[in-house]
Parts: C-alpha cells; structure tokens; sequence
C-alpha cells in the first residue's frame, strides 16, 4: 500500500426533526497491517431508535471484521441480536462493510443498502456479487451479498444510505426517487468537472444534493461514505525553531526541498526561513479570513501558508475534534490551515523543540501550551479520527 | 511634510496577540482621513521586543518609524501620530 493512500470520508444528514442519526458510519485503519475497514449502518426508523440499531449493527460487525471472523457467521450473529421493534415486529438494520487490505483486495459485504458503486477509470464498474441467505431471530431468510475485487489507483467506492437514493420521491422529476441512477450521473458528472475531487468532496456533494431534493428537510437519514484510492498528497508543517540555532539552516533546508504542500506555524519560525531563504514574508491585514481570537496569516513565497504559532494551532486541535465538515462558524487561519491538513493524505510535522522565553513570563494573561503537546495532539486526532498517515519529528 | 510615508509596523506574534494586538490589524479602518495618505501600515510576523521586556516595555509592540511603541492601542498610534506630526 506504500504508494497508495485510501482517503475515507462520510457525510450526513439527520431526518428533518430529528437531532440523532439513524444512519452511522464508522471507519478504522489498522495500522499494523496496513488495514481499512468501514461500515455504514442504517436503522429501522429514524431518531434515536434508529441510532441505537445502526450503532450496534455497525460498531459488532467493526469488531468482527477487525477480529478476522467469519463474516457470515457474523451478519446472522448481528441479525440475531437486533432487538424486535415493537410496531413492526421486525429486527433489522441494513449495512454496507468494506474491507481493504494490504495488497488492495477489496470485500465488500452488502445487506439492503443501496448498491456499493465502483467508479473506475470514470466509469461505473459493475461488481460481480454472491448471494448467501442468512436466518435472522424471528426466522425469516435474509439475503446478504458478497464482492471481492482488487482495487487500482485512481478508484472511487461510494455508499450510501436509502436516503440519498429515496431523496425527491413524489416531485415531478422524479416521482420515484433520486434513485442510484441519479447518483451514478451526478457522481460522474463531479469527476467530469474535477478529475482529482476528494472523497470528502464527493460524499459532501452527493449528501448535500439529496438534502436539497428534499427541500432541505429531510425525509430520510442521508448519509454517503466514500473512499478514493489515490497516489498520497503529502504536506509538512514547521513549527518552532530547532533546539540548537545553527540547525535553523537544517529546518529551513528540510522544508524548501519537500515535495508537497509547506506550511509554518509560528512568527519566529517564519522570521527564520524568511531570513535563511531570504524571502520576504507578508502580514496579511484586512477584512478577509480575519477573527480577533487568532492572529492574522501571512504569505511567502513558495510557502502555501503561514500562521501565528500556537493559538492557531490551539484553535486547530478544537475545530478539528469539532469534525465541522467546512462549515465554520468564522474563517480564520485556522480553518484555512483545517482544510489544508484535512486535503492531504501524509503530514509531517517538523517540531521545533527551542522554547520561547517571552512565553516564560507568569504575567502573560492566557494560557499557553506547550508546542510539543499540541502538535502531538492535532497529530494524535489526524490520524485516529481522520486516518491521515502522521510524522513527527523533532529538531 | 516629507514624501516618504511613515511605516507602521504592527507585530502579530503570540505574545502581542495575547496583550490584544488583534484590534490594531484594522487600524487602516478607523484612522481619520487626513492621517491615511501619509502613512503605511504593515504586519510583522514577531517584531521579537518581547524576549526583552525590561528594555522595552510591555506587548503588545508596534514599530512607527525608528520609534518603538510599547502596551500600543490603535488610539494611542493615532494620538502618537496625531502629536509628532502637527496633523
């Protein structure tokens, strides 16, 4: 998987009047095995009955997965556990698995979701599907369906829940729903427009246009999970000076000749380079991107972004855990640096180590944290909640 | 009145944003009129005075000219400019 990275991304939208998904997605990279394993679950109903069923469906068949179990064995184990909803006298909630492994093998195990879609050299790839009927608790055969192909770079997986599918029944367009045609033509319709569009882009696309079929209410949990395996988009961040001050020359070296995105994080840092590489650096004042709780960006040249050090990566750790999916309350550096991180694939951070004296003063009136710890953070939530490949190193 | 335009250099490093810099970067926004054609305002990623507070005072810092102003507010920049040159 060395020169392949899988981006994973979902999004969604809860039924209109509901505050809890019915729909879940959950995602996990085993990084011992180079592993990705993700599962989208729909529940019965909506709200939060239908959360706790899509929750346990997908949260056990994660387990089972990731424990290498036998998955039929599995789907009729979860099917059994359902509770039986009191109206409908039925247990059920639909899933969607995909499992990745090292060598790109791709299985993908299916039950009443919408169809998985492969989209391969821009064009929709039928899947060759098996069927097994498995027994669920109040006796009645289900059938659950089972592919396994090897994926290439450049192939797009996209799944969805029966709410972006549904979305627009009954309007005159279509009477009978978006239906997966639509989302056939309107996902190749995007990689018409742009080649290269993340998996975030695309799940958001696709989630947002069902929304707006339904008028923005929706009539259903909308949920799209998509995953793109790609050639890695790498990009550094510098933050800090090094420990010892001739290795300034080293730092600066380091980030000229990097093959990817560069962003500095920290006014001193920026001085540094400015003054190795001898560019100049630009305080960016105005209107623009500005909020009074983070101070402004700058620009330099052959650098993609420059920021003040530590509140902004304080504000990055925060937004980050917020999972705001592009929307912000307020552009800032911060969220531009947010979506920076979030569009690569690799990060490496290149930590100064060096502490900055003025920092040292009790009078200063916030708290500042320590850089290493904040870094280690933003990293730590990088790579567990959004499955980026991290780098740390110190200098 | 001399052609060259007084520079204002506003520091946005951390310890000056944390002192309430952040005011100061719309300036242009509030200055009167007859103060904005002689002057140009700029941002500097860390004027770096703060490693040295007993020599020059509080943050946060803002540079006018050769002149380095200590605990500055966009008030007391406007003052400072109002005073030093008769405007």
């Amino acid at each position: 998987m060395k020169n392949c990275f899988i981006e994973v991304e979902y999004f969604q939208k809860s039924k209109d009047s509901e505050y809890a998904y019915g729909d879940r997605f959950f995602s996990a990279k085993d990084n011992s095995r180079n592993r990705i394993i993700a599962v989208l679950s729909d529940g019965l109903g909506s709200g939060v009955k239908a959360n706790v069923l899509s929750t346990l469906t997908g949260s056990m068949l994660m387990k089972f997965l990731q424990d290498n179990r036998n998955i039929k064995l599995a789907a009729s184990i979860i099917m059994r556990t359902l509770p039986v909803c009191k109206e409908r006298k039925i247990s059920y909630s639909t899933f969607t698995a995909v499992d990745v492994s090292n060598d790109l093998t791709v299985r993908i195990i299916e039950y009443d979701n919408p169809p998985v879609l492969l989209i391969r050299n821009n064009e929709i790839t039928p899947l060759e599907r098996t069927y097994e009927e498995i027994t669920d608790s109040t006796g009645k055969t289900r059938k659950v369906s089972f592919s396994i192909f090897n994926a290439e770079i450049g192939d797009r997986l996209i799944m969805c829940s029966d709410g972006v599918s549904q979305s627009a029944m009954g309007t005159p367009f279509f009477p009978l729903g978006w239906g997966i045609d639509g989302i056939k033509k309107y996902a190749l319709d995007l990689i018409e427009r742009d080649s290269a569009i993340s998996a975030r882009d695309m799940s958001q696309s696709i989630v947002r246009k069902a929304w707006y079929h339904d008028r923005n209410k929706a009539a259903d949990d909308i949920t799209c999970g998509a995953l793109y395996f790609r050639k890695p988009r790498n990009l550094i961040l510098a933050t800090g000076p090094s420990y010892f001050p001739e290795r300034d020359a080293e730092l600066c070296q380091l980030l000229n000749e990097f093959p990817g995105k560069k962003i500095i994080c920290g006014g001193t840092t920026a001085n540094i380079v400015s003054r190795e590489l001898n560019r100049k650096v630009k305080v960016v004042i105005g209107r623009d991107n500005f909020d009074p709780a983070i101070p402004p960006h700058s620009e330099m040249e052959g650098i993609d972004l420059v920021t003040e050090g530590i509140i902004t990566l304080g504000h990055v750790a925060t937004l980050l855990k917020e999972h705001s999916n592009g929307e912000y309350k307020k552009k800032s550096p911060a969220t531009m640096l947010v979506e920076m991180l979030l569009d690569s694939d690799i990060v490496y951070f290149l930590v100064g180590t060096r502490i900055n004296e003025a920092h040292q003063n009790p009078n200063v009136p916030v708290e500042i944290e320590i850089r290493r710890n904040i870094v280690k953070e933003i990293a730590k939530i990088l790579e567990t909640e959004y499955l980026k490949q991290v780098h740390l190193q110190y200098i | 009145m001399e052609n060259k335009k007084i520079l204002i250099e506003i520091c946005a490093g951390t310890t000056c944003h944390v002192y309430g810099s952040s005011q100061m970067f719309l300036l242009e926004e509030i200055m009167p009129e007859k103060l904005k054609n002689v002057i140009e305002i700029e941002g500097r990623t860390c004027l770096g005075f703060c490693k040295n507070q007993k020599e020059f005072g509080k943050p946060p810092y803002v540079k006018i000219g050769d002149r380095i102003i200590s605990e500055a507010t966009s008030a007391k920049i406007i003052e400072y400019l109002t005073t030093l040159h008769n405007l």
